[in-house]
């Protein structure tokens, strides 16, 4: 099931794919409002110079229409207002207050539409000191204290990929659906605004309360968790394997399994926490596990995780997720237009039906003939305003 | 008389909810935020297992607290037959269901979605689990880290001959309760339409896929050059993370006059003519030669010192702020970030608001959160329990208010 066949959304975000997606890969007619030309510039990530658009594109495109407007212009914003008339939501990557330039504020689209929801994601939130630094998910990321606190103690790790864009754009979706959920009740939309700074703040389980409740910080630990021991990826002899143990039974049954009774088991001073904790945890019982996984493949630490009913498991990457039965049960690597791409996580089972099927992506302005059509713009319009490079 | 009263769009929802941890109960968090009415129904004596998570206030777990705000606790034996009816019962009023328990456990207990869709056809019924509802993994257990390494995410993250790397927070477990909180509410908005409610069957491992989004499709054309490219963006340089005297700072040159104004602000113009940096297809060429001479420069800057250097010319820069300058920020302080809320037990406990504005108003914290049970009797007397019933319910052993 398609749980938004009868969703229409104006997506006039730039750089960020991410929030014009959710709702694109779950049913939605999602209108992708790009720049006459060359298209949002997400599309040229990773491209070769010259290159139109990058091997990305048809991802982050996926289950979109391209409709090709220049918005700063008169001309383009008045088709923006004509489109959102029949739309029920509207989103932005831009503040309010940059949009209003364009007579796009949430008060020029609910005079055409009283019903539509308004959505804003902005890096910082749109008001507070910070509101105009530069819009990149790693110079948010690093004012949010996640990234400072995720790595090894000598150096904050990076992010691969734009985690504070994806935990945002999906925050700002959500809002936006209690909202549209809210605008059918009332007949009254509203505007709904994100700061994915705020977002990267609230996700904070540990630091805060610990702030609170000890007066101390837990400190960057790698891939340990201050609470849970001993949580910590292990090189074994073909790769990296995770282990997380959650209580001193998960650990006497690890222990068991793993043959170490003797060495970690009960009567040893490693049964029971808090012995685990910390301060031991880097001391000489870590050192005793990297040795005793340095020893063992990963599918040897798998099966002893299995046999003992502990959460385990292997530091998959993409060759490994490619042959991954789980993943292929999951169908989380779908075909869209032939190529390979990650999967939908939600199953929306009905009578235990699912559909994981998505369109192909559209080139940039691909609907652009359509969609003005749709809204009595003639054949002379079209020509005039293409002519005029708004379309 | 209700005892507290949320506000925001989703004002008017009800939610029955059976998570405990932190995946799902982020997903009820989220929907109490925004104004919905969560009934959180907790185990008879014991409660949600996170009530007893470090650290703790005057033995109240402060972790706790700060996922189950602004949500409503109701104790009860879900093993006696007056406990399912209750349940059946709150079932009516609901929109929504949440649960995260084992595989199967909640169709045991006869509470599962084939039982509850008879009383409420339209009700929306999430199972938020580590591996999803199918697949050979179905019957392990999954923490957070574990989801991390399955799912690709650690292995997105680190030095390519490093350690992988999971996020310094529970990530998973949040990322996949933000995508479930996506999927309850479309499912809301297409019950409405068809009169039909659904089930929803996600997982972490699933979810946290979405990090390796580009290397999948590099692997699927035949150009997969490893699944993680360390601290600096493999497209453009610069674009990372670089050393300075008292920590780190990002610093993103994206296009020439960016690189040019970079150069001069760090006082390093030999760079700009230097053959290795001429363009950035000849930075990226030569990433680390390019981060080692850059870095020569941070190193003797303080991190603030530097950000402000590169801003001055327009540079997008920024120190790595350690927590608890975030958490102090004026930008924190401005946006109202945190609020002060009266908890029971502990008394004034900050905690984050939503990072959410509705008509550009912040969504107040209605109340912290409650105890073991606080909520019972007002629950029950919500379903349109006599005060005759609920004291039966009590006294049976069915319900309870433990308070702790």
């Amino acid at each position: 099931m398609k749980p938004l066949v009868s969703l229409r959304v104006l997506d006039l975000t730039t750089g960020n794919p991410y929030i014009g997606s959710m709702f694109a890969d779950y049913g939605a007619e999602v209108i992708k409002i790009e720049a006459p030309g060359a298209g949002d510039p997400i599309r040229r990530r990773g491209a070769a110079d010259g290159a139109p658009e990058g091997p990305y594109s048809p991802y982050y495109m996926r289950g979109k229409k391209s409709v090709a407007v220049d918005c700063t212009r008169p001309e383009g914003a008045e088709i923006i207002r004509r489109l959102a008339a029949g739309s029920d939501v509207i989103v932005f990557s831009t503040a309010e207050e940059k949009n209003a330039a364009y007579g796009l504020s949430y008060a020029d689209l609910k005079e055409v539409n009283p019903r539509i929801v308004y959505g804003v994601l902005t890096p910082f939130g749109e008001d507070g000191p910070w509101k105009d630094l530069p819009d990149y998910d790693l110079i948010m990321m690093a004012r949010g204290g996640l990234l400072e606190k995720t790595g090894m103690p000598e150096k904050p790790t990076k992010f691969g990929f734009p985690l504070g864009y994806i935990y945002a754009s999906w925050h700002l979706t959500a809002g936006m659906m209690a909202a549209v959920l809210r605008a059918e009740e009332t007949g009254e939309g509203m505007k709904v605004s994100c700061s994915a700074w705020q977002t990267i703040m609230e996700l904070d389980d540990t630091f805060a309360e610990c702030f609170q409740a000890l007066n101390t910080l837990p400190k960057r630990i790698g891939n340990g968790f201050p609470t849970t021991n001993p949580t910590d990826t292990f090189k074994c002899t073909n790769g990296w394997f995770s282990l997380s143990i959650g209580s001193d039974k998960q650990w006497l049954d690890f222990t068991h399994e793993a043959g170490m009774d003797e060495k970690w088991g009960e009567g040893t001073v490693y049964a029971h926490d808090p012995v685990r904790s910390m301060e031991h945890y880097f001391g000489e019982l870590d050192e005793q596990l990297r040795e005793y996984f340095a020893g063992i493949s990963i599918e040897e630490a798998d099966q002893i995780c299995r046999r003992a009913m502990v959460p385990g498991g292997p530091c998959n990457t993409v060759p490994e997720l490619m042959t991954d039965e789980q993943v292929r049960v999951r169908n989380m690597l779908i075909e869209v237009g032939g190529v390979t791409q990650v999967g939908i996580p939600a199953k929306f089972l009905r009578d235990n039906e699912n559909d994981d099927r998505i369109e192909p992506a559209h080139a940039v302005g691909a609907d652009t003939e359509e969609y003005l059509k749709g809204i009595q713009v003639d054949d002379l319009q079209l020509q005039q305003l293409h002519a005029a490079g708004v379309i | 008389m209700a005892t507290f009263e949320t506000k925001g769009p989703l004002k008017g929802m009800k939610v029955l909810d059976f998570t405990i941890a932190l995946a799902g109960v982020y997903i009820s968090w989220q929907l109490a935020d925004m104004g919905a009415e969560v009934w959180k129904v907790e185990r008879l004596g014991a409660g949600d297992q996170a009530r007893y998570w470090d650290p703790f206030i005057n033995g109240l777990s402060t972790l706790y607290t700060a996922y189950n705000k602004n949500k409503k606790s109701i104790e009860l034996d879900l093993r006696a037959p007056e406990g399912k009816q209750a349940i059946y019962d709150m079932a009516k009023e609901c929109d929504i269901v949440l649960e995260n328990f084992k595989s199967g456990s909640i169709d045991r207990l006869g509470l599962g979605y084939e039982t509850l869709k008879e009383i409420n056809p339209k009700i929306v019924f999430v199972s938020l689990s580590g591996f999803g509802a199918t697949g050979p993994l179905l019957k392990y257990p999954c923490y957070d880290a574990i989801a991390a390494a399955r799912g690709g995410l650690a292995g997105s993250n680190g030095e390519p001959d490093g350690a992988p790397m999971k996020a310094g927070n529970a990530n998973c477990d949040t990322l996949t309760g933000t995508h479930a909180l996506n999927a309850a509410l479309m499912a809301v908005y297409e019950a409405r339409r068809s009169g039909k409610g659904c089930h929803i069957d996600i997982g972490m491992t699933d979810t946290v896929m979405v990090s390796c989004g580009e290397t999948i499709m590099d692997y699927a054309r035949g150009e997969y050059k490893g699944s993680r490219f360390g601290n600096h963006d493999r497209f453009t340089a610069p674009y990372g993370l670089f050393e300075a005297r008292d920590g780190w700072v990002a610093i993103i040159a994206d296009t020439e006059e960016r690189w040019a104004a970079l150069c001069g602000a760090l006082g390093v113009p030999e760079l700009k003519d230097d053959p290795r940096f001429a363009d950035n297809a000849a930075r990226i060429a030569h990433r680390d030669e390019l981060a080692e001479a850059l870095e020569a420069v941070t190193i003797r800057l303080k991190r603030q010192e530097a950000e402000q250097k590169l801003l001055a010319a327009g540079v997008p820069a920024s120190e790595v702020l350690p927590f608890i300058e975030a958490y102090t920020s004026d930008h924190a302080n401005a946006t109202q970030a945190t609020q002060f809320v009266e908890q029971k037990k502990i008394g004034m406990l900050r905690f984050y608001t939503s990072p959410l504005r509705f008509n550009n108003e912040i969504t107040r914290i209605a109340r912290g959160t409650a105890l073991l049970g606080e909520d019972t009797a007002e629950i029950l007397q919500e379903i349109g329990y006599s005060e005759e019933k609920i004291s039966q319910l009590f006294a049976d052993g069915v319900a309870a208010s433990t308070l702790i």
